[in-house]
């Protein structure tokens, strides 16, 4: 039977149905006289392509404000270009029209550079024999399906840049762990040590299940502001994160990590002190939900009462597994801060019970109609306080 | 033009688009999606959707310490990503025994609804609406589009558009006003999730019998300022679907034939009482209680209402889709039917797409050999034909609709009343997402004053330890998304998973052929469905295939996983 959706060779660009990367040629860019193109380019496109996925990183995507994403796809961000985007989720179009634009891409039609963004792990399709476990469009001549996996092959080579976004893409995730049977691997371990991208680019990694979307909109805008030759070259590290977004263990910017100095631990979820004992991996984990928060600040992990699962990190899930249970490494850690920190604890319980008097409430009753019974300080905490403040006005000579 | 003339173009027309529709993949919808379908020029005549991708979750959540399928099954989807943790949490609860206390299950209400809400916003506004966008109905439907001008919005005062054709400008992706509105209204529903479940997509903060988070005044009145800053998009999104829906009755009565299907439904119900223990023994009584009742509906009349005999119906079939299927020995499993999802485990088979043969990676859910849809519509359904509601300010059940009062923010109150449809198609499958905003809004707002209570009563505790025994234990989680259905079977042992089985509402309504041969809801609904558009030159867009589509807003992580 013959198939009545329009033909692929008579895409008209004032159709609504016609491929982006044909209709968006109509699209007159803001001139430099309305003070918005800023670099050599006035748009690029973002051809996102799915492998072992769950749509989450799409999601995380939706949720950023740095800039935002409907901000960034209409071109209304100064000094960026407008990104054409090419995704399953959002197209108008459907069917051949919408793998028109990866043809143009491969046969280099596009009228602009393109970037790939791939979310979900790589799978291996000569796994699947006969059969596919993803397949996206087919060829045109023959119909034989065309895998996803296929379509990283083709596409990169001629990308400006392939980004992998979430542990899936960046490291194998959850379908390339333990139980695996698409052998999904990692876009790096697909593509290889020796991939460049046209424009002279390894793999860019923004790990996270899901990441936060904040950060992955900041490393494309960081990317796009240097290739408009206006920002710094972005730095990244040695598997290819952003390196200021990825430097520091979340850990160290967790709101709890005070209770961990001072050795309080939660016993069971849903308490506010330090998770470690539960089974957080923080202290070893490299990421920046405890500063950033998830939607525009809002939410994260330790920060509103969850354990890290390390789901950021490439040994995310089998090497942090049973989750639930406490990592090795804290039997001595948090028994050494209990220790320690336990005494400190005290001994600044004793200073802030203090500072909570004004001077001319040391040796009378505190006139708050809040509470009765206020004791004053005990008569050793008054020698300590003796004590204290004369140490402390010796730094003044 | 004279009439027959007009008929004798159309019938030419129609003689030229005869063929092969094949859309793969279908754009707009969760996952890798394809259909298949033949037209004769004026209606679909068949049709095959597929599931076009598989990650075996099943088996990745096998042989893992049972705490751990909680974050790791979730993973199969990012769109309701907390509906499957909770439905995770709920059947682990089940086997183990552990149950949640009361502010537990208020937060997990409240990120429900709020959940629900993001879905069906999301659905509305990014995947169902371009469908009816004013560049789509300009191409394809000329004639409609050109009423749609001359036409007054009869709700103009609460939306703010003056006519039809202003909705749809409105719903242009990338510059409509009510595409570019929903993005960031989107970002606030998400933040409100955030703020009962840790993080979204993916929470970070539930276990079985646990809402992680140490719950304070702060949390309700974050969560309760952002509630106050949605209604008046709830409004606007009642209004305006309203009026593009009738509209396009009025303008084309195709539009009433377009995914028509009969009112078959399935749904589990969701939004627990927080006082109402869940377990297999207390299936019913649990489901009774839900703001959402559970409900098995055919040809418009409710067959069960007992969760207990919902979840006994349920049959996973096979034959058409890329697995087989093995039996599972569960010691001290309920007396149910040798080859539920309870007992049964697939075994991935990939193939050729061949529509005579294998052709999905979706399994075909059925209930006792009915094709049923689980749908928003189906949950308004058995929702108003409910006597029982809980007693309330803001939900009122009348037996023939649902009203509900959204409260005033810029927008005065506003009594928003949502009435059971003489049929089942496109349109009214989106009319019920945008009254499920409204409705899982107010649920929402239920729950948080029930929040209020337990705060005032002291119970401020959201966990109860697990203790981990190490025996044979198997449970079921029956739970709802924005969609329909979620349904998550566990069996372990030592701790560790044996078996895991995930159906989700996309299971059921895209769902292929079954084992008699019978088509899915989706592929039910397609067939029979009117070719609307215009195509002059004889090529079609597929915008009817599309329309039928979404408005099951089908998502392939939850179906294929």
């Amino acid at each position: 039977m013959t198939n009545v959706l329009t033909d692929r060779t008579h895409f008209d660009p004032e159709s609504v149905f016609s491929p982006n990367s044909v209709r968006s040629r109509l699209i007159v860019a803001p001139t430099s006289s309305a003070g918005m193109a800023l670099g050599p380019m006035d748009k690029i496109y973002l051809i996102w392509l799915n492998g072992g996925s769950c749509d989450g990183c799409t999601v995380a995507a939706v949720a950023s404000t740095k800039p935002p994403v409907e901000k960034l796809i209409a071109g209304l961000v100064p000094g960026l270009p407008r990104v054409e985007l090419i995704h399953p989720l959002v197209a108008l179009e459907s069917g051949p029209a919408f793998m028109e634009n990866h043809f143009m891409a491969e046969r280099n039609e596009l009228d602009a550079p393109y970037v790939i963004v791939w979310e979900g792990s790589v799978f291996d399709e000569d796994l699947s024999g006969d059969g596919f476990f993803y397949r996206l469009g087919e060829e045109a001549g023959s119909g034989a399906p065309i895998t996803t996996t296929d379509w990283l092959r083709r596409l990169a080579p001629g990308a400006a840049a392939v980004v992998a976004i979430g542990s899936c893409a960046t490291w194998g995730g959850i379908p390339a762990s333990h139980g695996n049977q698409t052998g999904s691997v990692a876009v790096m371990d697909f593509l290889g040590q020796d991939y460049r991208s046209a424009f002279g680019v390894p793999v860019v990694n923004v790990p996270g299940c899901s990441p936060i979307g904040d950060n992955f909109m900041e490393t494309a805008a960081a990317v796009l502001l240097f290739l408009q030759g206006m920002g710094p070259l972005p730095e990244f590290d040695a598997l290819g994160r952003p390196a200021w977004l990825f430097g520091e263990t979340v850990h160290r910017h967790c709101p709890r990590a005070g209770y961990y100095e001072e050795g309080v631990f939660a016993d069971h979820h849903g308490e506010k002190e330090c998770l470690v004992e539960l089974g957080c991996w923080g202290p070893v984990v490299q990421c920046n939900i405890a500063e950033r928060g998830m939607v525009n600040g809002v939410g994260g992990c330790m920060n509103m009462g969850g354990i890290c699962i390390g789901c950021t990190m490439p040994a995310f899930p089998d090497k942090f597994s049973p989750m639930f249970s406490i990592a090795p490494g804290s039997l001595v850690s948090s028994t050494t801060s209990r220790v320690v920190g336990g005494f400190i604890r005290r001994m600044r319980r004793v200073t802030a019970q203090d500072k909570n008097l004004t001077p001319r409430w040391e040796n009378r009753d505190k006139p708050s109609g809040w509470a009765r019974f206020q004791p004053g300080p005990t008569k050793s905490a008054k020698l300590i306080h003796k004590l204290y403040r004369a140490y402390q006005h010796t730094k003044l000579s | 033009m004279g009439r027959t003339r007009q008929a004798v173009k159309r019938t030419t027309a129609q003689n030229r688009r005869q063929g092969v529709l094949n859309l793969n993949p279908m754009t707009r919808v969760g996952g890798g999606f394809g259909v298949r379908a033949t037209t004769d020029g004026a209606q679909i005549t068949d049709a095959h959707v597929s599931g076009n991708f598989f990650r075996g979750y099943e088996k990745l959540a096998a042989g893992r310490d049972i705490r751990d399928t909680v974050p790791i099954v979730s993973r199969a989807c990012g769109w309701c990503g907390g509906i499957h943790q909770t439905t995770a949490s709920m059947a682990l609860e089940m086997a183990t025994g552990v149950r949640p206390p009361p502010m537990a299950l208020v937060m997990r209400n409240i990120a429900q609804c709020t959940e629900t809400i993001w879905v069906h916003a999301a659905q509305l506004a990014t995947r169902a609406g371009p469908d009816y966008c004013a560049p789509v109905m300009a191409e394809t439907t000329p004639s409609v589009w050109a009423k749609a001008q001359a036409t007054a919005a009869p709700n103009a005062p609460v939306h703010g558009y003056a006519t039809i054709a202003d909705i749809m400008e409105a719903m242009t992706p990338l510059t409509g006003k009510y595409w570019t509105e929903t993005i960031p209204a989107g970002r606030r529903v998400m933040e409100m999730i955030s703020l009962f479940y840790g993080k979204f997509p993916h929470p970070s903060v539930l276990l079985p019998g646990t809402v992680g988070i140490p719950i304070t005044w702060g949390s309700f009145t974050e969560y309760f300022t952002r509630l106050v800053a949605s209604v008046d998009y709830v409004k606007q999104v009642c209004a305006l679907w309203d009026d593009v829906i009738d509209f396009l009755y009025e303008a084309d009565d195709r539009f009433a034939e377009l995914g028509a299907r009969p009112a078959n439904f399935l749904n589990a119900g969701c939004w627990d009482d927080v006082r109402s223990p869940y377990s297999y023994e207390t299936l019913d009584e649990n489901g009774a209680a839900r703001l959402a009742p559970p409900g098995v509906m055919i040809d418009g009349r409710i067959v069960t209402n007992r969760l207990s005999e919902i979840h006994g119906g349920i049959e996973e079939h096979v034959r058409h889709s890329y697995y087989d299927q093995e039996r599972v020995d569960v010691r001290g499993g309920p007396s149910l039917p040798a080859d539920h999802p309870w007992f049964t485990r697939n075994i991935p088979r990939p193939g050729p797409f061949d529509p005579s043969g294998r052709y999905s990676w979706s399994t075909a859910a059925r209930w006792k050999g009915q094709v049923v849809e689980s749908t928003p519509l189906g949950r308004l359904w058995l929702t108003a034909l409910r006597d029982d509601f809980p007693p309330n300010d803001f939900i009122e059940c009348t037996g023939d609709g649902i009203r509900i009062l959204v409260p005033m923010n810029f927008q005065p109150e506003t009594k928003v009343e949502w009435k059971i449809p003489n049929r089942v198609n496109t349109l009214e499958r989106l009319r019920a997402d945008a009254y499920g905003i409204a409705f899982a809004g107010l649920c929402a707002a239920i729950t948080l004053l029930k929040g209020f209570e337990l705060t005032r009563l002291g119970e401020m505790n959201s966990t109860e330890p697990l203790k981990l025994s190490g025996d044979e234990i198997s449970g079921v989680g029956l739970w709802e998304t924005g969609r329909g259905i979620n349904a998550h079977w566990v069996h372990a042992k030592g701790n560790l998973v044996q078996n895991y089985q995930i159906i989700g509402s996309s299971t059921w309504n895209a769902s292929p052929r079954d084992d008699a041969d019978n088509p899915g809801p989706l592929e039910e609904a397609l067939i029979g469905s009117p070719i609307i558009e215009e195509a002059s030159d004889g090529e079609l867009t597929g915008v009817d295939a599309m329309r039928v589509v979404h408005s099951f807003d089908p998502c392939m992580n939850c179906a294929d996983h």
